[in-house]
Parts: C-alpha cells; structure tokens; sequence
C-alpha cells in the first residue's frame, strides 16, 4: 500500500498523483506571485495595507507549499507513508 | 479578445491577473484530458471506479457544496445578520456530517447502491425511487443554474465582465472535464479548487483583521456601525440572543436552528442529497468512505474563517469607507449589494496577482458547485431515471455514453436557468425553498428506511409525496398570503429566513407522520429482502483492526468536542 492516492497513471506505469498535480500547479503561481511582490515592493499598488506585501507573503507561501507537495508526491518518490491526522492514506499504487 | 471582454468596471484588470486565472483554467481541463482514458465503464464515469481515498473523498465531499452562493452568499448573510451565519456551517453541517459518517454510511456503502434514489429502489421499490429521482434532477439542476447566475452577476458588477460570456466560459470548461473523465475528474477537479478556494480567499481574512486591530477591534466597528438598528447584540454571538425572536438580528429563534436547521435541515443536506452523498460513495472500502464526511467536518469548521469572518470584516470597514451595501430589492445604480463583499473585499486588499488568486478562488467555488451538480445529475439521470424509465435494458457502453451526453445535457439546461433565475429578486430565498420542497422530506424517508424496519414501500412513496407536497403547500401560502408566516414559524415576530427553517421541520414531520401511518396499514417486507438495508437486519462487515488514531469514531468525537468548544466560544 501506498500513500499515493489515485493514480493518473502514464505509460510508464508510474504513479503520477492529483496532490503532485496540486504540487506543480502552486508552485507556478508561487513563482508568479513571488515575482509580482518582489515588484510591488518597489511600487505599492493602490491598495489597503499595501505596506504588509501581502502578494511576496502569499507568493512565498504558495511556493514552499507547492514545492512541498511535488517534492513528497514526485512520481516514483520514495516517501510514500505519509501520515495525515494519524490516517493513512493508502490508494492503490 | 479575453482582455477586451474583461474591461475593468471596479477594479483595474491587470495583466498579471487575467494569467492567473488563464492558467487556472487550463489546469482543470488540463487535468480532464489526463483522466479521459480512464473513464471506461459506467462504474469509472459514475462512480469514479470506487477507489478514492478518504482524504479525496472528503475534501470533495466538501468542495462540491462550495459553490458561488455557499462563497459569496454566506459572506452576505453575515454581512446583513452578523455571527449568526456562523449556525450554517456548524450546527447546519457539523452534527450531520458525522452522523453520516458514523451511521448511515455503512448502509449506503454496503447495499452497493449508485446513488441514493438508488438506495430507495432496494429499500422501497421502484415508485419511490422514481419519485425521488425526478424531484432531485429537477431541484440540482435549478441550484445550478442559480449557482452560475449568481457568479457571473457579481463577476458583471464588480469586475465588468460580460455576463454571458462569464456563464458561457465556466459552464463549457466544467462541460469538458466532466464529460471527458466523469465523476473522478469531477472529485479530482474540487481537491485542486479546494486548495486554490484557500489560496485566493486567505488574503481577506487576515489583512481584515490587521487593518481592524484583531477580534477584539472588529467588534468594536461593528457594534458602532449597527447602533442604530434594533437588536444589534446578536450580531456577535450565535446563541445568546435566540431566546426570543425579536432579540436578533435574524428574526429567528433556538428552535428553528436546533430543529429546524441542525436536525431536519443539515441532515438532509448533508446525508441524503446526492450531490455530497456521490463523494462519499467513490471511497474505496467502508473505512475511507466513513472517514471521509468526518474529515469533510474538520475542514467544514474552518471555513467561517474565510465566509463568515470577511462579512464582519465588510461590516466592520465597508460603511466607514462610504460604500454601505444594501438588499438586492433596494440598490439603486451605483450602490452595491450584499453578495458583492467578498468581491469588493478582495479589491480594497488584493492587489495585482493576488487579485487574479482572488477571483480564481471565486471562479474555482463556482466550478466545483457546478461540477458537483451535474455529475450527480448525470448519474442520477442515468442510472435512475433513463435506465429504469426509457429504455430498461440499456447495457454498459450506452450507459456510459449516456452518462456523458447527459453531462452536456445537464450544464445545457442549468444555462437555461441560469438565466431564468434572472427574474428573481432573492435568490437565497428560492434556494431555501427548494430544499425544503425536495431534500427535507426525503431525509424522512430515508432515515425511516434505514432505521425502522417496519417502514413499507408505499408507506415512503406517499410519505415522500406527502412531505413534498405540503412543503410546497406551505410556501404558496405563505405567499399568497403573507399573515401566515406568523402561524408558521409560530411567532408574529418571525422573519422570513424564520419561515423556511420550520417550513423545513414541518415538511418532514409530515413525510414521517404519513409513512409511519401508511406503513402500519400495509404489508411488511420479508425481513431477508432488508438485509444489507437496514439497521438490526445487516452485519456491518469487520475490517481488520485498526489503531485508535486511524478510527472514524475516534476523530468523529474529536470533531464533536471542537464543534461543542466553538459554540461555547462564540456562545
């Protein structure tokens, strides 16, 4: 049993995760977003509490969870017992 | 040309947010073309093959009900009533969800039944299951229409967009992926919108409470911007001021919430209305398919944060800065309305990119609401009202490509009341109705069947049939003749939200009080044809053991004793 959830499955029989998909997905937008902060610090947007970056914070957040995630679910990963609230997720592999 | 389409009306669309969301729109089709190949038989399309785990399970068990309305118009609701919104998520759902977890899910799982007017034809027969199959096709598929007409009112509003062109984009891309790979593309699709709902939504919330000095500070704006109106305490607390129905904001007393919402009305929602019920059906052994509405609890706790939490904040911050928002029936050009908060929140923090996040989180709610629909129709039709109707000895391929016209099928003619929604003035008031015209009654019906074993199969037809009829009975009334209300919810003082949660209590005391009648005049069911049925005639099956920390029970009761410390925190 593996933590893998389901399957997307590829011809190499991999198992290729949604939580990876998720994974890669935050990430863009963890770069994009990083990018876009690290801009606006130089020149706030004409919002509210534009002093707080909250694009860089939410970007950096964005990247180290999406990192995370394609990190602990890269197909072929090894770490595959991961433990969620004390419940295994056991999908089939 | 998408750029053109979106010319900002309220906020400046800046490029970076118009990427952000072209790129959430390409990973959720993205996502449907990889799991096109593995929708091959009607168990993969409907069902989504069965083997989802349980975190999948719950987390789009949950997401399915995060439409646009669940979003957007909860976050109004507290913005017009306070805390008090706050009941929806917790006592409305909580109780429920681990209720269906604990109980009921061992029969659903264990009779291997498709969808619940599935349940109902083995329980019942087929006269019941028909009833209950056609009102649910009906009801799914005006809440989805009102879903997507909702959503792209305010995207029209708040951001300009065209408002055809906002329904036609997210209704054809939900299409797509709900066609090409069924309801696992469906459930796969809600966990990715799940996280990106909390991504978008975040910001909201936490610079809310900066900008107003905490809780603490919040309440303080709010208390002096409500004043002036009459039984402004009950703003802030959920219980304190149901005593009497004049002493809320909500017109609304403890035992229309109790009763009315956390007993007849959460539980039918949560643990016969298909849309949700599907989710769970598609775990892969009892085990995950009990945990999965447990989890589903623990998220669902959560989510006052980023709905409830940013219409105290409007409340707080909105009105200072001259934009009081004002009923959908009063608005005059230029005001704007509740259901706008979330949005005009989102505007006054976000700035370019977030934004972009912001409205993705939106867009993302109102797909996996949408989504949840018609993969329940799809199903629903297919199995429940096609096969056993029109043409009875359909086999697996047509049934499968039944499954997928009838997704178009479905998204077609939520369109179609997408835009006769457009004619009413209230729309969380028709969604109320129809729930309690269809899910209340049939909770009756379905607990009774899985509970009593006496129940009898015309005894639940004409009970269901009883139920609905009177719920809708009531509501004309009540329209024709607005005196009744105060009959009704049993005060003068009763407002309309008041009206559907007993309108709900009386429903389903009617569907069960004419089951249990008819019941006792009929014949009853030989006690073999109950089992794997009903409670005392099935041997819930023994898995292997597990630990303490991996049982249902055990986190069932730890989500209990959370909810309970809610209710006395905000008490």
């Amino acid at each position: 049993m593996a933590a893998v959830a389901v399957p997307l499955g590829d011809s190499m029989g991999r198992a290729f995760t949604v939580w990876f998909y998720i994974g890669v997905l935050l990430s863009i937008y963890g770069v994009l977003l990083t990018a876009a902060g690290a801009y606006q610090v130089l020149h706030p947007p004409a919002t509210t509490l534009a002093a707080y970056h909250a694009t860089l914070w939410v970007g950096g957040l964005l990247l180290v969870i999406g990192l995370g995630y394609m990190i602990s679910y890269w197909p072929r990963s090894k770490k595959r017992e991961i433990q969620h609230d004390g419940a295994e997720i056991d999908g089939e592999a | 040309m998408i750029l053109a389409l979106l010319s900002g009306q309220l906020a400046p669309i800046h490029w970076l947010d118009t990427t952000v969301i072209a790129i959430y729109f390409a990973a959720v089709l993205g996502l449907g073309f990889l799991l096109q190949k593995q929708a091959n038989s009607s168990e993969d399309f409907f069902l989504a093959g069965r083997e989802m785990s349980a975190y999948i399970a719950g987390i789009s068990f949950l997401a399915a009900n995060m439409g646009a309305l669940e979003l957007m118009g909860w976050a109004a609701t507290s913005y017009q009533y306070g805390l008090l919104a706050a009941h929806w998520y917790w006592i409305g759902a909580i109780p429920a969800m681990l209720f269906l977890g604990l109980v009921m899910m061992p029969f659903y799982y264990i009779s291997r039944t498709h969808s619940v007017p599935g349940y109902l034809k083995l329980r019942f027969g087929e006269p019941t299951r028909v009833l209950s199959a056609i009102s649910f096709a009906g009801m799914t598929i005006l809440m989805s229409g009102i879903n997507m007409f909702a959503m792209a009112k305010v995207m029209q509003v708040v951001l300009g967009w065209n408002l055809n062109f906002s329904i036609l984009a997210s209704s054809i891309t939900v299409a797509v992926y709900v066609t090409l790979g069924g309801l696992r593309s469906a459930i796969l699709n809600e966990v990715l919108q799940f996280f990106l709902i909390w991504a978008g939504a975040l910001v909201v919330p936490v610079l809310g409470l900066i900008e107003t000095g905490g809780w603490t500070g919040l309440k303080a704006r709010i208390l002096s911007n409500v004043a002036g109106t009459p039984s402004n305490a009950g703003y802030l607390h959920l219980w304190s001021t149901l005593g009497h129905f004049r002493s809320n904001s909500m017109g609304i007393h403890w035992t229309g919430i109790v009763f009315g919402l956390g007993f007849v009305g959460a539980f039918g929602y949560w643990t016969t209305d298909f849309l949700v019920v599907q989710r769970v059906l598609a775990a892969k052994d009892l085990r995950s398919a009990q945990l999965a509405p447990i989890i589903g609890a623990w998220f669902k706790m959560a989510v006052p944060f980023i709905v409830i939490l940013p219409g105290l904040i409007g409340l707080a911050v909105l009105p200072a800065a001259g934009m009081p928002l004002v009923s959908e029936d009063v608005a005059r050009a230029g005001q704007h309305t509740y259901n706008e908060v979330l949005p005009l929140l989102l505007i006054r923090y976000a700035g370019p990119g977030l934004l972009g996040l912001g409205i993705t989180a939106l867009v993302a709610g109102f797909m996996s609401g949408m989504a949840g629909n018609v993969s329940a129709f799809s199903a629903v039709w297919s199995y429940d009202i096609y096969r056993p109707l029109i043409r009875p000895h359909s086999d697996e391929a047509h049934l499968l490509r039944m499954g997928r016209w009838s997704t178009l099928l479905g998204v077609i003619a939520s369109i179609g009341t997408a835009y006769f929604a457009m004619y009413f003035s209230s729309i969380m008031e028709y969604v109320q109705a129809l729930f309690s015209f269809f899910v209340t009654p049939l909770f009756g019906t379905v607990i009774l069947g899985m509970l009593w074993k006496r129940a009898t199969g015309p005894g639940a037809f004409w009970g269901l049939l009883a139920g609905t009829c009177s719920s809708i009975g009531m509501w004309v009334w009540v329209r024709a003749q607005p005196s009744a209300l105060a009959t009704l919810a049993l005060s003068p003082d009763a407002q309309p939200i008041a009206e559907s949660l007993y309108r709900m209590l009386w429903s389903w005391l009617i569907c069960v009080g004419v089951t249990l009648v008819v019941s006792y005049a009929t014949r009853p069911a030989a006690y073999e044809s109950l089992n794997g049925l009903v409670y005392g005639c099935t041997a819930i099956p023994a898995e292997r053991k597990y630990p303490m920390v991996q049982q249902p029970l055990f986190w069932a009761t730890a989500a209990a004793l959370v909810f309970l410390w809610l209710q006395w925190l905000f008490r």
